[in-house]
């Protein structure tokens, strides 16, 4: 239950640049990923892993594990895409559409063209458009993105309530992480009897947990005039990099005509 | 051997390695459509189906929490304890273990309305420090998870609880809470890609076939849990869930 993107998202090398900036060209390279054919798409894709792995210096082996999890998803619905099921064997939809097929019993299966041609489109797509969500998630600290939404007017109790869920997201995680190691070190998880137990009792008392720490807080911030808003001191600066706003400005560029030739 | 026999072994081999691949892959998830996988028109549908009721849930919420500020430190703890809640791992009935949703427990426990609102941003953390599901997907994942599943969940619980069976209401709010919400986002693959024959209907069949293998263990694991915390709670925590009713009175 270790956080290793949002780690990685405070050390990367692409921190200094300012947020809105990232945001923006990762936005942007969105639009352009839902727009483009497949070819493009996979352009779009290793550019990003430039950016990602030589620019930001996130591990290659890191980024790629998290590129399998859109793939891995897709495998799963892969079946249901490309199988196809019919009562009729000799129809005309099944005939313009089956690669091949079995008859098994009554029913007729069969492997769709349709299916294949959406599995590869649904394919690209989805790894080009993880890659620019990934940009985002691996160079862009949490709390910057929020503060960027506050920029945008975002209504302040959205805002508000993802930096304190932010914050206690990492509280409980601790507390979750230390009642295991109790647990785990009295063979609390020794079979699957005393692992249920074990596991209603993490729950029960986390909740019990929270409740409890809501209360602190509350006492804490009443006794110091809490109206209802929290400000936090923020001092960083930014500073734009001349070569990486020209490559991502001429990189979009060529993309961009690229597209526009290929249609 | 002949051509056909030759392309039928191919094809029994990849089915094969398929299912080693995903038979391996860790604990099963609560299903997130993961992102560009809906084509840009269906994605834009699920938010705009899915943003009304979020909107709703957020004036509740902000009404309540000018009344009483602290109130949201609440809303945030809570929130925060729904997403470690679905980061934990639950041993499954079929001996593998699986992730739950958190969505019956704390439909049950703070009302559907305000889990519209933190399941759509639990959500948005999964996407940002798990990179579980999407933003162009999150329309749709919300209205699955945040919405439907919620509103199920809570409407089976009242529904029972009001004939005195708290504890089987419990246990079915959590399980068909959880199916309720896979079932949707089955219809929602579904409509995204109709079969070629048998449209939409077919297509669901097979998408809600193939999640069924991972879904149904995990609904019924979820609900056991479900029922066991909620013991635990009924018997040690009474006067903590008291400062839960605070939320309540929207």
């Amino acid at each position: 239950m270790h956080h290793q993107i949002d780690s990685l998202a405070y050390t990367n090398h692409l921190r200094s640049l300012p947020p809105g900036h990232k945001l923006g060209f990762a936005i942007a390279l969105f639009i352009l990923g839902y727009l483009s054919p497949p070819p493009l798409q996979l352009l779009i894709t290793l550019w990003l892993m430039v950016w990602v792995v030589v620019y930001a210096k996130i591990p290659a082996k890191i980024y790629l594990n998290l590129l399998a999890l859109p793939v891995s998803f897709w495998l799963l619905s892969l079946p249901a895409l490309i199988a196809g099921v019919s009562l009729n064997s000799h129809s005309t939809t099944v005939e313009m559409d089956a690669l091949w097929g079995v008859q098994v019993g009554p029913l007729y299966l069969y492997c769709s063209q349709q299916g294949l041609d959406w599995a590869s489109i649904v394919f690209t797509r989805a790894i080009t458009l993880t890659s620019c969500l990934y940009f985002i998630l691996l160079t862009v600290p949490f709390v910057e993105i929020i503060r960027v939404l506050r920029q945008l007017r975002c209504p302040t109790l959205i805002t508000e309530l993802l930096s304190l869920m932010y914050r206690f997201i990492f509280v409980l995680t601790e507390t979750v992480l230390e009642l295991l190691t109790a647990q785990q070190s009295r063979n609390g998880y020794a079979h699957w009897r005393v692992a249920w137990r074990s596991i209603s009792l993490v729950v029960g008392q986390l909740l019990w947990r929270t409740l409890e720490n809501y209360r602190q807080i509350a006492l804490g911030l009443q006794s110091r005039g809490f109206n209802g808003e929290l400000r936090v001191w923020h001092a960083r600066r930014y500073q734009p990099n001349w070569r990486y706003i020209q490559e991502a400005i001429g990189g979009y560029c060529l993309l961009l005509l690229l597209l526009v030739v290929s249609r | 051997m002949t051509k056909k026999s030759r392309f039928l072994h191919l094809v029994a081999m990849a089915g094969l390695s398929f299912y080693l691949i995903v038979g391996a892959a860790s604990p099963a998830q609560a299903m997130h459509i993961m992102e560009g996988f809906l084509p840009v028109s269906w994605a834009v549908f699920w938010w705009v189906l899915a943003l009304p009721f979020f909107i709703i849930g957020l004036r509740s919420l902000t009404r309540i929490t000018q009344q009483q500020p602290e109130l949201k430190l609440l809303l945030a703890l809570a929130g925060a304890f729904s997403f470690v809640l679905s980061a934990l791992k639950i041993p499954s009935v079929t001996g593998s273990c699986s992730h739950p949703t958190g969505t019956g427990l704390g439909a049950v426990l703070f009302g559907p309305g305000v889990m519209t609102v933190l399941g759509s941003l639990v959500l948005v953390f999964q996407a940002v420090l798990l990179a579980h599901g999407g933003l162009t997907t999150l329309g749709a994942n919300a209205f699955a998870m945040a919405i439907v599943g919620p509103w199920v969940a809570f409407a089976v619980y009242r529904l029972l609880a009001n004939q005195g069976k708290q504890r089987l209401g419990v246990f079915l709010a959590a399980s068909l809470g959880g199916l309720a919400t896979y079932l949707v986002t089955s219809i929602q693959l579904a409509l995204a890609f109709p079969a070629a024959s048998g449209g939409v209907l077919a297509a669901f069949l097979k998408f809600a076939g193939i999640f069924a293998l991972t879904q149904l263990p995990l609904a019924i694991s979820e609900g056991l849990l479900t029922v066991l915390v909620w013991n635990w709670l009924q018997s040690y925590a009474t006067s903590e869930l008291q400062t839960l009713q605070l939320l309540r009175s929207e």
